[in-house]
């Protein structure tokens, strides 16, 4: 019996280790999951520029402009520098060239805090609970609202004043720069300037396909029927081949309006309520309007016609390594010039873009913005937002942060138009230092590595979409009330559109009529309803 | 008095022993409790988490208004339900063949190859799983649905009628190794003397088994059941997100507690609402286990944990 017992009390505790295994390695591929399998928050961050003496600082007198609130001190600041999941190697000796201008011009020292993208939301958190210093910290594609609500960033509306620059751009020249970040009427987060603003939808066909099947460019705007005789013509010169560059696994938001779908999500997501179109101030359900269905019509035709990948919902690759296997025929996109330059760029295809839709301009939303805030665990908030003014007053500052050091990581092809390459034998894999995501500064005197891109190109786009502009510009709504019922909406939508839009249910009527319900059933017209209100009492002071 | 102290000074050493463990559980099983005010809070990083205000239960309201916490308990405690008691069956079925095996060679051969699986990650399984069931590529519709003489091609991950027995199957497939070796284990403990006993008395290699084997390991089959009983509310995160590859036609069947909450708050990064989630999956546990224990103490007193 003794015996017994002894080996039942041991096959208890393995089995309690077996269990507790579990439960830790259910953790780690969750968050593994959502990283990428990236720890890049750990690596090198610690490395603090010290190269650039502090001596340098009381020398200073050459400095054109002088920053409000600097007593002539050298502060010690950190920003985290967010990359797409490997940090470039050079990091530190940009820092360092960084910190050669920022120290003596305005007495700031910099570290820059490397993380890849996919890790901020989990880690900024813990950076903030656990109390480690970071002063500016980069905040891309989320709720900022949440931030706020949960106290993890300041307010900014006190230091302002050491960001002359920046609040001249939104005073004087009216950049919607702290749109979206508001919460509770004050400023919690500054966007970059872009070189572009507005959106719309567009169809990118790289021109050897369009030869291929007989396509002629137009410039007039293709309606879904349009799309879908290009699809035919494609499909028929390219039996093999899928013409439409839809990949929707895991998609979350919908792409209706990269396929002439206009509306406005009112600075936050669908999951809010949208305004159709650029005259309405009626707060609605995207997913329940006519236009809506009309395209999962159309999709679900395309899918069965075999214009769609087949394994469009399930698929691990992205739609650009799709089309560069040649696998997929076209993309859809919004109708930035930028988007023709990045495809050409990722899938080595010169193509041409097709419009699906007016450019327009709209809200500008937190949840798809990237905004530079000051965490509660910031050392100096003034020093962080002189430095980030600088970043936007001084454009060589700014290019160096991006594109690194010239004559080492890029040389200056047409300097007028603000053209760059790669120094001989480099390009973007063997670079040192490339890093694309622009998060920094005054983006309209941002180096460019694509004249489709260019400075004149962006303006004209840029003045075209904000001539059509929606009732909502400047309005966001504040979802905090609603947290709850958004999460809610959402999981719907995940469930729902990766497979409506790619057309791939068997029945669509009863699989959308079940989709609204339970829309509903989440709480989407309470939402609706709240926000609303908002926008009414937002309408009523403009 | 005297022979009090001879005692402590007997046992001390073991104390001593014991102090790391206690230590460890201390430090990472108890401190952490105090975290679960974090479910009844709204938190604000600036005042601390017990200085952030209390908001009752509003954190737990997101689980249940969502309209789908009907579908995820049902889905979290059915698998469950099949994964013990099919998966204990298989379990044991698989180490009595074990034990029976002469060969040592062979034993150590078919240990080996069954344990495999446990050691690889969902991630690399939900890959394996996707040769098999992919639409355009996968073995299953290029092989043997033509082999078979059929031509329409299936496509999986949109068809939720499989997914009950694809689940099941590939937690066995991955799990049974393991399980395996804890009754294997047990098996090996008896003593041989009941069956050479037995088989004088002339009883049947089955008769050795239901009347033997199996009664011998009541206990640790006992002590299993009560452990993943209290571990009905939760499921394994990486075969219900990985292998069905978070397909929303699926979520009828694939949807748990765990998934379901990591889906809904992925974005959202609120803490207050994951810790909700978590501490209802405790208490029901908690609930669960005691309830289990008290059954079995009614039944069989000898058999109960506590």
């Amino acid at each position: 019996m003794k015996r017994r017992i002894v080996s039942t009390l041991l096959i208890a505790s393995m089995a309690a280790t077996m269990l507790a295994g579990c439960g830790g390695k259910d953790a780690g591929s969750a968050g593994g999951n959502a990283a990428g399998g990236n720890d890049a928050g750990s690596t090198g961050g610690a490395a603090a520029g010290t190269e650039a003496g502090v001596g340098g600082a009381g020398e200073n007198t050459a400095g054109a402009v002088e920053p409000g609130g600097w007593d002539g001190e050298t502060t010690h600041i950190v920003m985290t520098y967010l990359t797409l999941g490997n940090t470039p190697s050079d990091v530190q000796k940009v820092q360092d060239a960084v910190n050669e201008i920022t120290v003596p011009d305005i007495g700031v020292e910099v570290e820059f805090k490397p993380i890849a993208i996919f890790d901020t939301a989990s880690q900024y958190s813990l950076w903030i609970s656990s109390g480690e210093q970071v002063d500016l910290m980069m905040v891309a594609f989320t709720n900022l609202a949440t931030y706020a609500d949960q106290g993890l960033i300041e307010p900014l509306d006190d230091y302002l004043a050491s960001a002359p620059y920046i609040s001249s751009c939104v005073n004087d020249e009216g950049y919607p720069l702290f749109d979206g970040s508001y919460y509770e009427g004050e400023v919690y987060g500054i966007t970059p300037v872009m070189y572009y603003y507005g959106t719309g939808g567009s169809l990118i066909i790289p021109d050897e396909y369009m030869e291929k099947a007989g396509i002629e460019f137009t410039e007039d705007t293709l309606s879904l029927d349009g799309i879908g005789e290009i699809y035919g013509k494609l499909k028929e010169a390219y039996p093999d081949k899928y013409p439409c560059g839809l990949v929707t696994k895991n998609m979350t938001a919908t792409v209706y309006n990269q396929f002439g779908g206009v509306f406005d999500a009112l600075g936050a997501t669908p999951s809010s309520g949208v305004l159709m179109g650029t005259d309405s101030t009626t707060v609605e359900n995207l997913f329940a309007s006519e236009g809506y269905y009309d395209y999962l019509k159309h999709m679900k035709e395309w899918h069965d016609a075999g214009y769609v990948y087949p394994d469009a919902a399930t698929t691990d690759s992205t739609a650009n390594e799709l089309t560069k296997s040649g696998v997929l025929l076209t993309e859809s996109m919004t109708n930035q010039p930028v988007m023709l330059s990045d495809f050409s760029s990722a899938t080595g295809f010169p193509a041409k873009q097709f419009m699906t839709s007016d450019s327009y301009y709209t809200a500008q939303s937190s949840s798809g913005g990237t905004f530079w805030t000051v965490p509660i665990t910031s050392t100096d908030p003034d020093a962080a937002l002189r430095f980030l003014d600088y970043t936007y007053s001084n454009h060589d500052l700014h290019n160096l942060i991006l594109w690194g050091i010239e004559g080492e990581h890029y040389e200056i092809a047409d300097a007028d138009n603000l053209l760059i390459k790669f120094p001989e034998g480099v390009d973007g894999n063997t670079s040192t230092y490339y890093n694309t995501l622009g998060l920094y500064g005054d983006r309209r005197y941002e180096y460019v590595w694509d004249a489709s891109n260019d400075k004149a190109t962006n303006e004209a786009y840029t003045k075209e979409a904000m001539a059509n502009p929606t009732k909502a510009v400047g309005y966001a709504y504040n979802t905090i009330n609603m947290a709850t019922k958004i999460a809610n909406v959402d999981a719907v939508l995940t469930q729902y559109l990766p497979t409506l839009e790619s057309g791939s249910e068997s029945d669509l009527d009863s699989m959308y009529e079940q989709f609204l319900a339970d829309l509903e059933n989440a709480g989407i017209n309470d939402i609706i309803a709240d926000n609303q209100a908002q926008f009414d009492e937002w309408l009523a002071q403009q | 008095m005297k022979k009090k102290k001879i005692r402590w000074a007997k046992a001390l050493p073991i104390y001593i022993m014991m102090l790391p463990g206690v230590l460890y559980f201390i430090v990472n099983n108890y401190l952490p409790m105090a975290g679960i005010v974090i479910a009844f809070k709204k938190i604000n990083y600036r005042k601390g988490i017990f200085k952030s205000p209390w908001n009752g239960l509003d954190n737990f309201q997101f689980l249940f208004q969502s309209g789908s916490v009907v579908t995820m308990i049902r889905n979290t405690v059915l698998y469950n339900l099949v994964f013990i008691t099919l998966g204990t069956v298989l379990a044991i079925t698989v180490a009595i063949l074990m034990n029976e095996i002469r060969s040592k060679v062979a034993n150590r051969v078919y240990q080996t190859v069954i344990l495999l699986p446990y050691l690889m990650s969902w991630v690399v399984v939900s890959y394996l799983v996707y040769a098999f069931l992919a639409g355009e590529n996968g073995y299953v519709n290029n092989t043997i649905i033509p082999a078979l003489g059929g031509s329409t091609k299936i496509n999986f991950y949109q068809e939720k009628i499989f997914w009950p027995f694809i689940l099941f199957f590939v937690n066995q497939w991955k799990g049974l190794g393991f399980n395996m070796i804890i009754y294997l284990a047990a098996v090996i403990g008896i003593s041989p003397d009941y069956y050479e006993a037995a088989r004088i008395d002339g009883a049947t290699k089955w008769q050795q088994i239901t009347k033997i084997t199996i009664p011998q390991l009541l206990p640790t089959i006992i002590t299993l059941f009560i452990l993943n009983v209290g571990r009905m509310f939760y499921s394994d995160f990486g075969l219900f997100y990985q292998i069905p590859k978070n397909s929303g036609p699926l979520y009828d069947v694939t949807m748990t507690i765990d998934t379901f909450v990591y889906n809904a708050l992925m974005n959202q990064n609120n803490i207050s609402m994951s810790s909700a989630a978590g501490f209802i999956q405790s208490i029901v546990g908690f609930i669960l286990v005691m309830s289990a224990n008290g059954l079995i103490r009614k039944v069989s007193k000898e058999n109960a944990m506590f």
